[in-house]
């Protein structure tokens, strides 16, 4: 412990002596709010919006009653939106109008050739006359349309499976071909005519449409409309670019205007038809925010503080890690480090705490600056427009939750990064690992950061996305209640993903290759060669790690090319589930095993076992089904929710009536017996188990087998399950006691949920009746069967590995063997 | 005291499978004595001292300093020697007492008999005028001086030198070589790695000469130039190795190979 201490001194010592580190974690944090926030309030300053130029076609037609664009200079040329269709009056001055009204009947050419005109004015003229060009283009556009429509129907109907409709002849399929490619020629000419003439938003209204309303308005003040008859109506038409950002910005504000000049003319024709206004509101809604100042305030720290968080710890403790460990090999000092008594754990704790308190301060240091900067600059903005997006002060206790959750997340990325630096040979490779740490983090962060995605128990314990759902929660008004108690299992789990990675990087400096490491030219072909023609014995950790990863792909790859399968009958599913065990599971692990491995029966574990070992994988799933099924549907019925489709058809089959009980048991019970043995206790075991870490091997199969059954609640139960199988591999050297408790659980399984409970006749305590008439374990099952089942489990555990099993284990560093020598 | 016995060490190589650096070497050394390791680079010299230090676990064989097994009990042994060699560099940015006190408090020393000894080796190696300089902005040699400092703070019975002049100006050296010959008046047991001949002369009470991972002859100066009729160390050292391996020591104006 006094040797951790002193080297953790060091370390902050030295840390604090780097002008570097000193400005990434400590300056820069303070420095760069502030900075953005004076950049942001000077780009605002800065950033004028220029208006933009709307052209308006037929502005004689409009009304005169409710004037759109009514007239603002006494001479007749200058037109504009009527301020009061805007929010801001002063965003009328956004949009530039040219009405074509400025200049009579006279043509641009008129316009143009006469000498008095000033350039301004001779520009509207132009614009106004590329805006009948395009008008003219549009219905060349609209001509064609109406060719293409009648095809395209058909062809639609077509693929709807609509027989009556006709089949293309290859002369209209000829046809249709050519007038999309006319139609898209001259869509393209219309759109370079309005960018040419800087043309944002055109706006043409038909002849006589100020005439054809009031007539309207009169038929209806009369009530001589026809009441359901659709009315023939020239109706304004609306030109814009959407993939262009000014037409667009132009237009939202075009648009905005518009409907209130429509709700204005709606209102002039109930007025003239002497109705009342509340005519066209039959239900008019009205909307209350219940939420408070505060509590809108904490809605946007509750979104901003978790992301921030997890951000922060990850790269305050990534760049003190680089220093302390692949800096320390690149500068020649870890050798000098290792010379010393201390021993590898105070070395690597001494560091972590470094490296911790880095993280921490960073982490702390950028939220309280982001803090307070934002609180700055609410109170700035808030006289004029009324805070932003009720970016305010957070309140105190926020700043404590962000506090205490900064510590596990900080403890989990300083150990991780740790353990990557450690494995880095010098810090340039380090900065290489900076990147997919980064993007992983990130994506957690963002998956918790979805506005509907909420802390449960099974969030509470994965890494990076606990804490942040955590946080968010607390940070949220009103849905903070009850979820204290998510501290422990977030903090155990951090906890728990800490200590893991602090063992990788402890494990790090037994590595001597790692420690020491040259720099080796790496040739892929040869390193593919070596792989197959010196392949050990039995697979190593990383052969097990790299199936795994391909497993889970798999699993992944399967969700879709299987899925729709599920749909289909209960035969499609028997075969699926075939084939997904022995393709997703059996047929990797077997190419792994003969391509990887020269001891196939080392590696699958194919020996006969001791018949007391054999005997504890034939009772153990008759104990312990009882226990397992109970767990899973607590667990299901309280805090996951429903299951996936396809794990309720494959229920469905289970239990189907038309599939024999021979068949349901060989396709659920034996064949993942078979496959996933072969898999999880044959090559994963085994290759896990490198250098004789038994236990953490059991684990680590046992995690894996969890992993792959991706729904909640099964995954839990499998990863317990496959602590048990584990057990019983390392303890019999066999694969045999563990396709023995497969092939038994799952049949008893299968038998489950075929009968029903009232066909079995016994008393509550042992055995009831489910919601669905499914038969449940009682009290005194449970007891004794868990009772027993611990024994059991117990005296498995006290039992010494066996020894074929220990000589499965590849052994990468071997132990100094005097013996040897003699040889 | 160190008794080497039968050590071998081998590596894995990418492309050449796994590689002996160290071969069946076995040797002793005793207090008050310098036992001189001679071999050209890459012979194992620093792979040898590397397993005595613990920081590399041997294949087979066994060895144990100051009756400490390196495998059984690695602390003690870290505890009982003071190991310095080109891959055992000081920290940058922390000065030269304070990187001697860190790792005498790391050895364990309490703190009043840790001052006064770091003054003791302040005054001895002529350091005091660069006591609170930064190490990164010290010379070569200055930085040398500081590393031994780190080697003999904690006053450990078995010394371990590999290669410590390496880069050293003439001035520097004969400080270094002067150290070494002081903790041999002190009794302590010391191993001195080169492959500079007048050192292996000055200094060195016996010697083992060896070459790629094999020790080919060993025993006192005298006695091995004698054994072998050659004049000096440099002579007997080229005939030794010669004998061994003839493609090793290129004969002069023989054409290159």
């Amino acid at each position: 412990m006094r040797n951790a201490l002193l080297i953790f001194a060091r370390e902050v010592r030295d840390q604090l002596r780097d002008k570097r580190t000193l400005f990434m974690l400590i300056v820069l944090p303070l420095l760069l709010y502030p900075a953005l926030a004076l950049g942001m309030i000077q780009m605002q300053t800065l950033f004028n919006e220029k208006p933009r130029n709307v052209v308006v076609l037929g502005a004689d037609q409009l009304p005169e009653t409710s004037p759109l664009i009514p007239l603002e200079s006494d001479d007749g040329t200058r037109f504009q939106f009527d301020p009061a269709y805007f929010d801001a009056p002063t965003d009328a001055d956004k949009l530039r109008v040219i009405a074509d009204a400025e200049f009579g009947s006279r043509t641009a050419i008129e316009v143009v050739g006469d000498p008095e005109t000033p350039p301004a004015v001779r520009m509207r003229a132009m614009q106004v006359e590329t805006a009948r060009d395009v008008t003219r283009e549009l219905a060349e556009l609209e001509k064609l349309a109406e060719r293409i429509r009648p095809l395209r129907r058909r062809l639609v109907q077509l693929a709807n499976g609509d027989e009556t409709a006709e089949p293309l002849t290859a002369a209209e399929t000829d046809e249709l071909a050519g007038l999309d490619l006319a139609a898209d020629a001259l869509t393209g000419k219309v759109s370079n005519l309005l960018a040419t003439a800087d043309i944002q938003a055109l706006i043409i209204i038909p002849d006589g449409f100020a005439e054809t309303l009031a007539a309207f308005n009169r038929q209806i003040a009369d009530r001589t409309a026809a009441p359901s008859e659709p009315v023939e109506r020239p109706q304004p038409r609306i030109v814009q670019n959407t993939a262009d950002e000014k037409s667009t910005a132009a237009m939202s504000r075009v648009r905005r205007a518009m409907e209130q000049w429509e709700k204005r003319l709606l209102a002039e024709r109930l007025a003239e038809a002497q109705l009342p206004s509340a005519l066209v509101e039959p239900v008019a809604a009205a909307s209350v925010d219940v939420a408070r100042t505060e509590e809108r305030v904490a809605n946007v720290w509750a979104r901003l503080f978790p992301f921030l968080l997890v951000l922060m710890s990850v790269t305050g403790a990534f760049y003190p890690a680089i220093d302390l460990g692949a800096g320390e090999k690149e500068r020649g000092t870890m050798e000098t480090l290792l010379i010393c008594p201390a021993t590898r754990g105070q070395i690597v704790a001494g560091k972590f705490f470094t490296i911790f308190l880095f993280s921490l301060i960073t982490t702390i240091l950028n939220i309280l600056s982001m803090g307070l900067t934002g609180a700055y600059l609410a109170d700035l903005v808030s006289g004029s427009i009324g805070g932003i997006g009720g970016l305010e002060t957070p309140p105190l206790t926020s700043l404590l939750w962000v506090l205490l959750l900064a510590i596990p997340m900080a403890a989990m990325f300083s150990a991780l990064s740790l353990a990557l630096a450690m494995f880095a040979r010098s810090s340039k490779e380090g900065q290489y690992y900076l990147t997919p740490l980064v993007s992983v983090t990130i994506g957690l962060a963002i998956f918790a950061s979805f506005p509907l995605v909420a802390i449960s128990p099974f969030y509470s314990v994965m890494p990076v996305v606990g804490p942040a759902l955590l946080l968010k929660g607390l940070l949220s008004p009103g849905l903070s209640g009850g979820l204290t108690w998510y501290l422990v299992p977030v903090l155990i789990s951090s906890v728990g993903y800490s200590i893991l990675a602090l063992w990788w990087a402890r494990d790090q400096f037994d590595r001597e290759d790692i420690l020491f490491r040259e720099a080796d030219r790496f040739e892929l072909g040869l390193w593919l060669r070596q792989l197959v023609t010196k392949r050990g014995e039995t697979p190593t950790f990383a052969e097990a790690g790299v199936l795994f990863g391909i497993l889970l792909f798999l699993q992944l790859a399967a969700l879709r090319v299987f899925r729709p399968f599920f749909d289909a009958s209960t035969a499609d599913v028997l075969k699926v589930v075939v084939l997904q065990q022995t393709m997703m599971f059996a047929l990797p692990a077997a190419l792994f095993g003969f391509l990887l491995t020269a001891n196939i029966r080392k590696t699958f574990l194919l020996h006969a076992p001791k018949w007391p070992l054999l005997a504890a994988g034939l009772l153990l799933p008759l104990l312990l089904h009882p226990v397992s099924i109970e767990v899973g549907a607590f667990l299901g019925e309280h805090f996951f929710e429903e299951p996936p489709a396809h794990i309720v058809r494959a229920a469905e089959v289970i239990k189907a009536s038309e599939v024999p009980v021979l068949v349901a048991i060989a396709v659920f019970a034996l064949t993942p017996a078979i496959c996933e043995e072969l898999t999880f206790r044959g090559f994963l075991l085994t290759g896990l188990a490198t250098n004789r870490r038994w236990t953490l091997a059991i684990v680590l199969s046992a995690l894996a087998f969890g992993l792959v059954h991706w729904y909640p609640p099964q995954v839990f139960n499998a990863a317990l399950l496959g602590l048990v199988l584990g057990l019983i591999a390392v303890r019999s050297g066999s694969l045999l006691p563990g396709v023995a408790f497969h092939l038994i659980y799952n049949s008893i399984e299968v038998l489950r949920s075929r009968v029903t409970a009232s066909s079995v006749p016994l008393p509550d305590a042992l055995v009831w009746a489910g919601e669905d008439g499914g038969v449940r374990y009682g009290w005194l099952t449970l007891g004794v069967c868990g009772i027993a089942a611990a024994a059991l489990i117990l005296w498995l555990v006290r039992q010494p590995v066996s020894s074929r099993f220990a000589r499965a284990a590849t052994v990468i560093e071997p132990p100094p063997e005097p013996a040897a020598l003699a040889a | 005291m160190i008794v080497v016995d039968s050590l071998v060490k081998e590596f894995q190589d990418f492309k050449l499978g796994p590689i002996r650096a160290v071969d069946r070497v076995s040797f002793t050394a005793r207090p008050g004595e310098i036992y001189g390791l001679l071999g050209p680079n890459g012979a194992g010299k620093t792979t040898c001292l590397r397993i005595l230090s613990t920081v590399l676990k041997p294949t087979a064989g066994s060895a144990s300093v100051a009756g400490f097994d390196v495998t059984e009990q690695p602390e003690a042994v870290r505890k009982s020697i003071g190991f310095m060699s080109n891959n055992t560099d000081i920290y940058d940015r922390m000065t030269a007492a304070e990187i001697v006190m860190h790792f005498g408090q790391l050895y364990g020393l309490p703190m009043i008999r840790l001052r006064d000894r770091v003054d003791e080796i302040f005054d001895l190696l002529r350091m005091n005028d660069f006591r609170d300089t930064l190490c990164g902005k010290l010379s070569t040699g200055q930085r040398q001086k500081v590393s031994i400092a780190r080697t003999i703070v904690h006053d450990p019975p078995v010394l371990i030198f590999d290669e410590p002049t390496t880069g050293l100006d003439v001035l520097v050296a004969r400080t270094v070589l002067k150290v070494v010959q002081r903790l041999r008046e002190e009794g302590k047991c010391i191993i001195f790695s080169t492959h500079i001949m007048r050192e292996v002369e000055r200094l060195c009470d016996r010697i083992g000469i060896i070459h790629r991972g094999r020790i080919l002859a060993e025993g006192t100066v005298d006695s091995l130039t004698e054994r072998f009729g050659q004049p000096d160390v440099e002579e007997l050292f080229f005939d030794v190795i010669r004998r061994e391996d003839p493609a090793a020591v290129p004969e002069l104006g023989a054409a290159p190979a």
